[in-house]
């Protein structure tokens, strides 16, 4: 099922993401927008993990795409705003109009990685990196799509301080075919209704709630909708390759007050401790 | 043979539309964009500065810097005022979806004890009327990205969430979350609420979308110089000369058909297939030759098993822009053959009320039911003369009946986003899937 992952965020960079990455299909003279670069690079990871894609073919990757974003459009909302109460619109430039909506996140990643079919945006708060999961989980489920995309991407509580730290994202490259995937754990997911009792056994590992979580502190942030995959990407490559029967649970009480809003990711190596190859 | 899988819904589909509402520049209703549209009328008007209203936030409107280009279709202050929760609300945004909302549950009927309702929203900017406000404070350069955490989306989908509370069964929360895909939004929040049909989570769902025309939605466009200079919004039109935004909000209550019949609900029509295909070749500009629509339209006729010609009607987003009409003329002819193309009927009610972002996709869907329920295809105005490079049957001067039961709406969202759905009537919804033999 999760085919590949990635991380990005400039405390955990592990590479900068250049244009000629994307031959033919980004202007080489174009920096990457910087709202967008930590999905990019965890994109890009994400999905030469998978073996989806290579850096520097230009080539169109097949699957649909599911990014979620909690503040992360409210910087460039908060610059358009600011500008437009200075001065008339005609004389603003558009750049930042553009990232104030989420779905331009999608966009760009469609346009660098040649994701031509579903592109969908989902907006919320700290729960929405799990609703995204699930809407992807569903539409796999359902048969309506067999490759997709999961990026969420935060923004972390200094960001007009010091943005470079304060933004980070994570994807997971999801593979209904029913084929043998890179990481070999089953995957469940679901919001809105309570964890259910997985009946734990040895080697499993809780975060609950996410908000007390020593982690969240380097983060910066306990309410970032990264987090539930973060975790579960950190889980995943502790375990996998050690062959490790173990489960992993995480669970997340949303903000939300008026919802029934509680979500979970369970991941299970069980039986499928061989799988990584 | 497909497999009904593949309808919107899956296993539990057709879905039907038991309810709808729809809150535009034309009114409160269905019935009066289709009034505004037999008889010619637009309501896209030079926007002017209202000052302290309360429901309003034009941050340069207030500061005097409107100028002769700003057109658009704003809804009537006095049908928000309806609305019965002001008294813990000053967003626009809250009232004009409430009240979308409230009538699409109530047209559907009472909610049974028991059963689960989910809501889904589509909004390309949400509060942001909340966030203008926040901005024209004394301190604005104070103001951190994140003291904007109130205004945000997750909050706009809470107050919404409450705002319908109020007309469930005591107690019962309500599944809610939101998409946002610009001017598609609406057609990826029914995505999900059909799958949580299809798999048994909800029982029946309100799904829809919504964006207000405020200082900010004016400006982003503004500054993208795709607005109409002259206030005229001219569909496929050798004049045309840019697009014309309103506000509104558009949602309806969805649910299995077989569920609908079971209660005797009333069914305005059926949503039978939808495809979601992005272009990924620009930022804001689709692929002008259409390829992405076409694949969208193969994909839901070929989903729903239906030949070109079983097309009654077609609705298209005809914003004002030239690209956007061109493009969806190229896509039909590349999707249904250049002889479906140029036969099936072609209508747009953009002239009215103007493009109305996150709303379109589901005021398409509510409008494809109501033209089937009505069985009469309305005429396109404002046609100055026929661009030659919009190659379709456009309605322009009489009404047409509708010979077949079935609408392909196409939406097209900024940025190459492309949606083709399939809304039929009821009985032809039963027959597509008697003929799918599952």
């Amino acid at each position: 099922m999760i085919a590949g992952i990635g991380i990005a965020g400039t405390a955990t960079a592990e590479r900068t993401l250049e244009p000629d990455a994307f031959p033919g299909r980004w202007n080489p003279h174009r920096a990457i927008p910087p709202d967008v670069e930590p999905a990019a690079t965890a994109a890009a990871l994400a999905l030469e993990d998978a073996g989806w894609w290579r850096s520097g073919s230009g080539k169109h990757c097949a699957g649909g795409l599911v990014v979620a974003i909690d503040g992360a459009s409210l910087p460039p909302t908060l610059h358009f705003a600011r500008a437009l109460r200075a001065g008339p619109a005609s004389a603003i430039g558009p750049s930042s109009f553009l990232f104030s909506l989420p779905s331009s996140v999608s966009g760009v990643l469609g346009i660098l990685f040649g994701l031509t079919d579903y592109q969908a945006t989902m907006v919320g708060g700290s729960g929405v990196g799990i609703q995204a999961l699930r809407h992807a989980l569903d539409l796999m489920e359902l048969g309506r799509q067999t490759r997709l995309m999961v990026v969420v991407q935060s923004v972390g509580c200094d960001y007009e301080k010091d943005p470079e730290l304060s933004r980070l994202a994570v994807a997971w490259c999801l593979d209904g075919s029913g084929g043998a995937s890179r990481y070999g754990a089953s995957l469940q997911c679901g919001w809105g209704v309570d964890a259910p009792n997985f009946g734990f056994v040895a080697g499993h590992q809780v975060l609950s709630p996410l908000g007390r979580e020593q982690t969240e502190a380097e983060i910066g942030d306990s309410g970032l909708a990264v987090l539930p995959l973060l975790r579960g990407s950190q889980w995943l490559s502790r375990s996998i390759p050690k062959r490790l029967q173990s489960n992993f649970l995480v669970r997340q009480d949303s903000s939300q007050s008026s919802t029934d809003a509680v979500g979970w990711i369970y991941m299970d190596t069980k039986g499928n401790s061989d799988a990584h190859k | 043979m497909r497999s009904k899988g593949n309808l919107l819904g899956g296993e539990r589909a057709p879905l039907a539309v038991t309810g709808m509402g729809l809150v535009t520049a034309a009114g409160r209703g269905g019935p009066a964009l289709l009034r505004a549209q037999a008889r010619r009328e637009s309501f896209l008007r030079a926007l002017r500065p209202c000052g302290g209203n309360a429901l309003r936030v034009p941050v340069d409107w207030v500061h005097g810097k409107l100028d002769t280009a700003s057109f658009g279709a704003q809804v009537d202050d006095r049908i928000l005022l309806e609305w019965g929760g002001l008294e813990h609300e000053d967003d626009r945004a809250v009232p004009l979806a409430a009240l979308a909302m409230e009538d699409a549950l109530e047209h559907s009927g009472p909610v049974e004890e028991g059963h689960d309702i989910g809501l889904s929203i589509g909004t390309a900017l949400g509060s942001i009327g909340r966030i203008e406000r926040s901005v024209q404070s004394e301190r604005p350069e104070q103001l951190s990205a994140l003291d904007l955490r109130e205004d945000s989306f997750d909050s706009y989908t809470n107050r919404l969430a409450r705002a319908i509370g109020a007309f469930l069964p005591l107690g019962k929360p309500i599944r809610t979350q939101s998409f946002s895909v610009t001017c598609v939004s609406g057609l990826y929040a029914l995505e999900q609420v059909s799958a949580d049909l299809a798999l048994g989570r909800v029982d029946r769902v309100l799904t829809g979308g919504v964006d207000t025309l405020t200082a900010f939605m004016h400006g982003g466009f503004r500054s993208l110089g795709a607005l109409s200079p002259t206030g005229r919004l001219l569909p496929f039109d050798v004049e045309h000369d840019g697009i014309l935004i309103g506000e509104a909000a558009a949602f309806v209550a969805v649910e299995p058909l077989s569920v609908a019949r079971a209660r005797s609900a009333p069914v305005v029509g059926c949503v039978v297939s939808q495809r979601l295909v992005s272009d990924a070749v620009h930022l804001t500009s689709p692929d002008a030759e259409g390829k992405g629509m076409a694949r969208a339209i193969e994909g839901a006729l070929g989903d729903a098993s239906l030949e070109p010609e079983e097309i009654g009607c077609v609705t298209v987003t005809a914003t004002g822009s030239a690209v956007y009409d061109r493009m969806q003329s190229r896509a039909l002819h590349t999707a249904l053959g250049d002889r479906a193309a140029r036969a099936v009927p072609v209508t747009t009610w953009e002239p009215a009320i103007g493009h109305v972002l996150a709303a379109t996709g589901t005021l398409g869907l509510a409008y494809a039911a109501m033209t089937v329920e009505r069985g009469e295809v309305l005429p396109v105005y404002n046609v100055t003369g026929v661009d030659p490079e919009c190659r379709l049957r456009y309605v322009l001067d009489e009404p047409l009946r509708l010979e077949i039961p079935s609408l392909l709406v196409l939406t097209v969202g900024f940025g190459g986003q492309n949606g083709a759905t399939v809304v039929t009537s009821a009985p032809m919804a039963a027959d597509i899937v008697y003929r799918q033999g599952v």
